[in-house]
C-alpha cells in the first residue's frame, strides 16, 4: 500500500522516540551495574581466596621479586580489562545526560504541549473523573452551559471573546453527549472523537531535516551506501580471515603447520632438547605478526636470554616480553600436535620447555632448586651436596639452608624459604579406572580415570594413602556423579597464581595430562589440562623434621583435602579379556619438581554371562507388551527395544502355540 | 636447493662446494649425500651387475672373528681390549655392509654384538653410552626384560631416579611376571624418595 508519511517538523515525536530507544537500552545496563557494586557475586578470584589462604604468599612474593619493567608490561595488559568496565559506566553516565537532555527539549518544546492541548478529553473539559456517575455529570455540564451559554453571556463583551466562548460552549455541549448520549459514547471510544472516525495522518517519528534537507538527504544516502557497499563486507571478510587463520588450539595456521612439518621430519635418533623446542617456537608466525622485521634467529636468541636470565637490551625487552608471554598458547598447540602425532618424547619435551620458559631457569639437575628466589647459583652448585629437590632441601634446618642456598640475609631466606614450601606437589593416593554405573571394567565399556590425588608441600611429612581411611578415597555414587563423572570437578575450586616472577604475564598454575599406552609408549588421547585444584593443605603445618612418625596426635585426615579428579579416556577398553597397562603423565606447567608419572593397569572382563541377559530380555519384552504405548526415549532403552523385537516374535509363536 | 654439488672422478664421490657456508646445509642434504656416496662405494666393490640381498660371506667371517676376539677378552678379563673390540666389529657392519644387504640379518646380528658391548658398558661403568645403546635397541623393536632392567640399572647409576622408574615400570607392564624388575622397581623408588627427602 503506497503511503506517504509526514515526517516530524516541529520535533514532536522524534525526542520521544529517542528517549524510549535509550532507556530500554540504559535501565538494564544501570541495574546490572548497581548490582554488580553492592552485588553478593563473587568472583572466581575471590573464591579462589576464600578456599586457598595461600594465595596472597605467593602473590605477594610474586609482586615483591618481580622486576619493575615486567610490572609496567603486564599493567599495560591488565588495564585493557579495567579500561572496559570504565568505558561501560561512561556509556552509561553520557547514556543519562542524553536522558536528561532529550527530557528538557520534551519540556520546553511547544509544539508537543500544544498538541496535547489539541486531544479531545470530554472529562477534562466537564472537570469530572472517570468514576463520577451520571447525576454528577449532569450536574457539571448543568454548571458550566449556564456560564458558557451564548444567551446568557454578557453582552459587553468583544467580539472576539465572544467567539471563544461560544467555542467552549460547543466543547462542553460536546463532552457531555459524549458521555451521556450512548451513540456518541461508542464514536467516542472507538475514535477518540464523539464525531465518529477524523481523517487519519500517517507520520514518521524521523525529523524532518534528515529526509528533506538536501544536503542532509545526500549525507544519509551516502552514509548508507557507504555502509552496506564498503562497511559490512569489509568487516565480515576480515573477522572471516582472521577466524580461519587461527586454528582451534589459538594458534596461526602457518604455526600449526610448521609444527606438523617438524613432527613428520622428527628422526627418533636426534636428541630433544629445550634449544631444540625454542628454536621451533621462533619459527611461529605469530612473532613475525607482531614484529615483522624480526628473524627467527632474533627470536630464539631473545627467548634464550630470557630462559637463562640474560639482560638484553632496553629497546628489545618489550619484544622479548611479549614473544614470552606468547609462548604458553604455542606450547598448548605444540603438545596438542604432538599428541595427535602420538608422541610422548615430544610432548612432554615441549612441556619442560614451558617449565624452563616460566621460570627462565635452563634445563638441568639444579632447576628445581634454581627456580627459588634468591639463590646463589654459583655458590649452591658448588655446595649443592647431593641436594637437587625441594623436598631433600626440607631435610635441612633454615640455618643449613641458607647456607648450601648462598643466602645470609634472613628476610630474604624468609621469602626463599616460603616460595620452597608453597610449590604445590602432587602425591598419588589412588588411580583407578572406573565404568560409571559398573564395578569393573568390561569388554567394549567406556571407562575414566579416576584420580585421587592430595597436594602437599615439600617441607610436610609424607603421608601414605594407607594413613587415610577408605571412605575419603571413594567416590561418590550417587546417579548425579553416575550420569556425569567428571561434573563434580566444577566445584573445586580455580588454581592460584603461580610464583613466576620472570613470566611477563600472570598465570594460574596448572597441570597437563598426557595419556599413553605402556605397550609402544604412544600418546593414545589428546592432553587434559587440570587447572582446578584446592591448595588449602599448603598451609598445614606438618613439618618433616619435626614429625618422626604419623600417628593420631598429629595427624587428622580431616585437615587434609583430597582432590578428586576424574579424566576422561579417550577411547573404549579393548574387546578382548585382560590387561592393558597405560602410562599416566602429569606434568605441572609451572614448577619443576612437582610432575607425576605413573602406570596404570587396566583389568577388562567379560561381561556377566549371556544367559542372564536373556532373562533380562524376557522381562523386557514383558514390559514392552503390557505397556508399548509408553513414551521410552532413553537411548538404552531404546537399543533393548531392537534386541527385544526378537523375543517380541518368541513370544508371538508363543502366543500361537497358546492359541493352538 | 642450489646445485653445487662437485664430483670427484677418482674417488668417484660427490661432495658440497666447500665454498658455500655450511650453516646454509640442511642435515637432510648431508645425509642424502652420505648414503649417494655409501651406495657408490658398494657398486664399485659389487661384480654382480643384478645384485641380490644375500649378505657377503667375507665381510661377515671378518665381522665374526673380530667379534669373537672381544669375547675372549672378555673372558680373559680384558673389558678395554673387548669393548674395543666390539665396537670396531659394530663400526664394520655398519659401514663396510652393502645397503642392500639383507635388512633381516643385518638388524640380527647388530642386536646381538649391541647386546655383548652394552654388558660390557654397563661393567665398565659408560652408564650414558649404555643408555643411548639401549635406547637404540628398544626403538629397533627388541623387547626384552633384561633390557629394561639394565637401563634401570644405567638410570639409577646416573641418579636419573624419576626416568629409572619410567622404564622399569615400562619393563613391568610388557613383562608383569618378571621378578627382577620387580625388585628393582622396589629400589628405584627407595632411591627416588630418598632423593626427594622423603624417607
Amino acid at each position: 500500500m503506497p503511503q506517504s508519511y509526514d515526517y516530524d517538523e516541529g520535533s514532536e515525536t522524534w525526542p520521544f522516540f529517542m528517549l524510549t530507544l535509550l532507556l530500554t537500552v540504559l535501565i538494564p545496563m544501570t541495574l546490572m551495574q548497581i548490582w554488580k557494586l553492592t552485588g553478593k557475586t563473587e568472583t572466581e578470584d575471590e573464591k579462589v581466596l576464600k578456599v586457598n589462604n595461600s594465595k596472597s604468599v605467593m602473590n605477594k612474593l610474586d609482586d615483591k621479586y618481580t622486576d619493575s619493567s615486567i610490572v609496567t608490561f603486564r599493567d599495560k595488559y591488565n588495564n585493557s580489562i579495567n579500561n572496559v568496565f570504565s568505558a561501560k559506566n561512561g556509556l552509561i553516565i553520557v547514556g543519562w545526560i542524553c536522558v536528561s537532555v532529550l527530557i528538557q527539549i520534551i519540556n520546553s518544546n511547544e509544539s508537543i504541549a500544544k498538541s496535547a492541548m489539541g486531544t479531545f478529553d470530554p472529562y477534562e473539559i466537564l472537570g469530572v473523573t472517570v468514576s463520577s456517575t451520571e447525576k454528577e455529570i449532569k450536574k457539571a455540564y448543568r454548571n458550566l452551559s449556564l456560564k458558557f451559554h451564548p444567551d446568557k453571556l454578557d453582552r459587553n463583551l468583544s467580539e472576539k471573546e465572544r467567539l471563544s466562548m461560544e467555542e467552549i460552549f460547543v466543547q462542553i455541549s460536546k463532552a457531555y453527549e459524549a458521555l451521556t448520549n450512548p451513540a456518541t459514547k461508542e464514536n467516542y471510544l472507538l475514535y477518540g472523537h464523539p464525531d465518529g472516525p477524523q481523517s487519519q495522518i500517517h507520520g514518521i517519528a524521523l525529523p524532518s531535516f534528515l529526509v528533506n534537507g538536501s544536503l542532509m538527504a545526500k549525507i544519509v544516502i551516502f552514509a548508507y551506501v557507504s555502509l552496506l557497499s564498503i562497511g559490512l563486507p569489509y568487516l565480515v571478510r576480515n573477522w572471516w580471515v582472521k577466524t580461519r587463520s587461527y586454528t582451534k588450539n589459538n594458534i596461526h595456521v602457518e604455526t600449526a603447520s610448521y609444527f606438523v612439518d617438524r613432527m613428520i621430519n622428527y628422526k627418533p635418533s636426534e636428541i630433544l632438547t629445550v634449544k631444540l623446542i625454542v628454536s621451533w617456537l621462533s619459527h611461529s608466525k605469530e612473532f613475525r605478526i607482531y614484529y615483522p622485521t624480526l628473524t627467527a634467529a632474533d627470536f630464539e636468541r631473545l627467548l634464550l636470554a630470557h630462559i637463562n636470565r640474560e639482560k638484553v637490551d632496553k629497546s628489545e625487552r618489550d619484544i622479548q616480553y611479549r614473544i614470552v608471554a606468547k609462548c604458553h598458547t604455542l606450547i598448548n598447540g605444540l603438545v596438542a600436535i604432538a599428541c595427535g602425532f602420538r608422541n610422548m618424547d615430544i610432548a612432554s619435551a615441549a612441556l619442560d620447555t614451558f617449565k624452563c620458559i616460566m621460570q627462565a631457569v635452563p634445563d638441568s639437575k639444579y632447576s628445581e632448586i634454581l627456580q627459588l628466589p634468591n639463590v646463589n647459583k654459583d655458590h649452591f652448585i658448588e655446595n649443592s651436596e647431593d641436594i637437587f629437590t625441594v623436598g631433600k632441601l626440607f631435610t635441612l634446618d633454615d640455618k643449613k639452608i641458607g647456607k648450601v642456598l648462598g643466602i645470609s640475609d634472613e628476610e630474604l631466606l624468609k621469602d626463599t624459604l616460603a616460595v620452597a614450601s608453597n610449590i604445590p606437589f602432587l602425591r598419588l593416593l589412588k588411580a583407578e579406572f572406573k565404568v560409571p554405573g559398573e564395578k569393573n571394567v568390561i569388554t567394549g565399556s567406556i571407562p575414566y580415570i579416576s584420580l585421587k590425588i592430595l597436594v602437599h608441600s615439600a617441607r610436610q611429612k609424607v603421608i601414605s594413602e594407607k594413613k587415610f581411611p577408605e571412605k575419603y578415597l571413594e567416590d561418590d555414587e550417587d546417579f548425579e556423579t553416575i550420569k556425569d563423572p567428571y561434573s563434580n570437578l566444577q566445584t573445586i575450586p580455580l588454581t592460584t597464581y603461580s610464583f613466576s616472577p620472570y613470566f611477563p604475564a600472570k598465570r594460574r598454575s596448572d597441570w597437563v595430562c598426557l595419556i599413553g599406552l605402556q605397550k609402544d609408549n604412544k600418546i593414545i588421547q589428546t592432553p587434559v589440562t587440570i587447572d582446578r585444584l584446592s591448595f588449602k593443605n599448603l598451609n598445614n603445618e606438618f613439618d618433616k623434621r619435626l614429625i618422626t612418625e604419623i600417628n593420631d596426635k598429629n595427624f587428622n585426615p580431616e585437615e587434609w583435602d583430597i582432590a578428586k579428579i576424574n579424566i576422561p579416556l579417550g577411547q573404549p577398553a579393548p574387546n578382548e579379556k585382560g590387561t592393558a597397562f597405560f602410562k599416566v603423565v602429569i606434568k605441572s606447567a609451572d614448577y619443576f619438581g612437582p610432575d607425576l608419572e605413573f602406570t596404570m593397569k587396566m583389568d577388562v572382563i567379560d561381561p556377566p554371562p549371556f544367559e542372564e541377559k536373556e532373562e533380562i530380555y524376557e522381562d523386557d519384552s514383558e514390559d514392552n507388551e503390557s505397556g508399548e504405548s509408553d513414551g521410552e526415549e532413553s537411548e538404552e532403552e531404546s537399543e533393548d527395544d531392537n534386541d527385544s523385537d526378537y523375543t517380541d516374535i518368541d513370544t508371538d509363536t508363543e502366543d500361537e502355540d497358546e492359541d493352538n | 636447493m642450489s646445485t653445487d654439488l662437485v664430483y670427484n672422478t677418482n674417488s668417484k664421490q660427490i661432495s658440497l662446494d666447500e665454498s658455500i657456508g655450511t650453516s646454509d646445509i640442511s642435515d637432510a642434504t648431508n645425509t642424502n649425500i652420505r648414503q649417494i656416496n655409501k651406495l657408490t662405494t658398494a657398486i664399485i666393490a659389487e661384480s654382480n651387475p643384478n645384485f641380490t640381498p644375500q649378505p657377503s660371506d667375507n665381510l661377515s667371517k671378518m665381522i665374526k672373528s673380530m667379534f669373537e676376539t672381544g669375547i675372549k677378552n672378555l673372558k680373559q678379563n680384558k673389558m678395554q681390549e673387548a669393548l674395543k673390540n666390539i665396537s670396531l666389529a659394530l663400526e664394520m657392519s655398519q659401514r663396510k655392509r652393502a645397503p642392500y644387504e639383507a635388512f633381516q640379518i643385518q638388524l640380527q646380528d647388530m642386536q646381538f654384538m649391541l647386546r655383548q658391548k652394552i654388558d660390557i658398558e654397563l661393567i665398565l661403568g659408560k652408564n650414558l653410552d649404555a643408555i643411548q645403546d639401549l635406547d637404540m635397541l628398544l626403538n629397533t623393536g627388541m623387547l626384552d626384560p633384561e633390557l629394561f632392567l639394565r637401563k634401570t640399572d644405567a638410570y639409577l647409576k646416573l641418579k636419573q631416579y624419576k626416568l629409572a622408574i619410567s622404564d622399569c615400570e615400562r619393563g613391568l607392564s610388557l613383562f608383569p611376571a618378571n621378578p627382577k624388575l620387580r625388585v628393582m622397581l622396589l629400589e628405584a623408588k627407595r632411591r627416588f624418595a630418598d632423593y626427594n627427602g622423603d624417607i
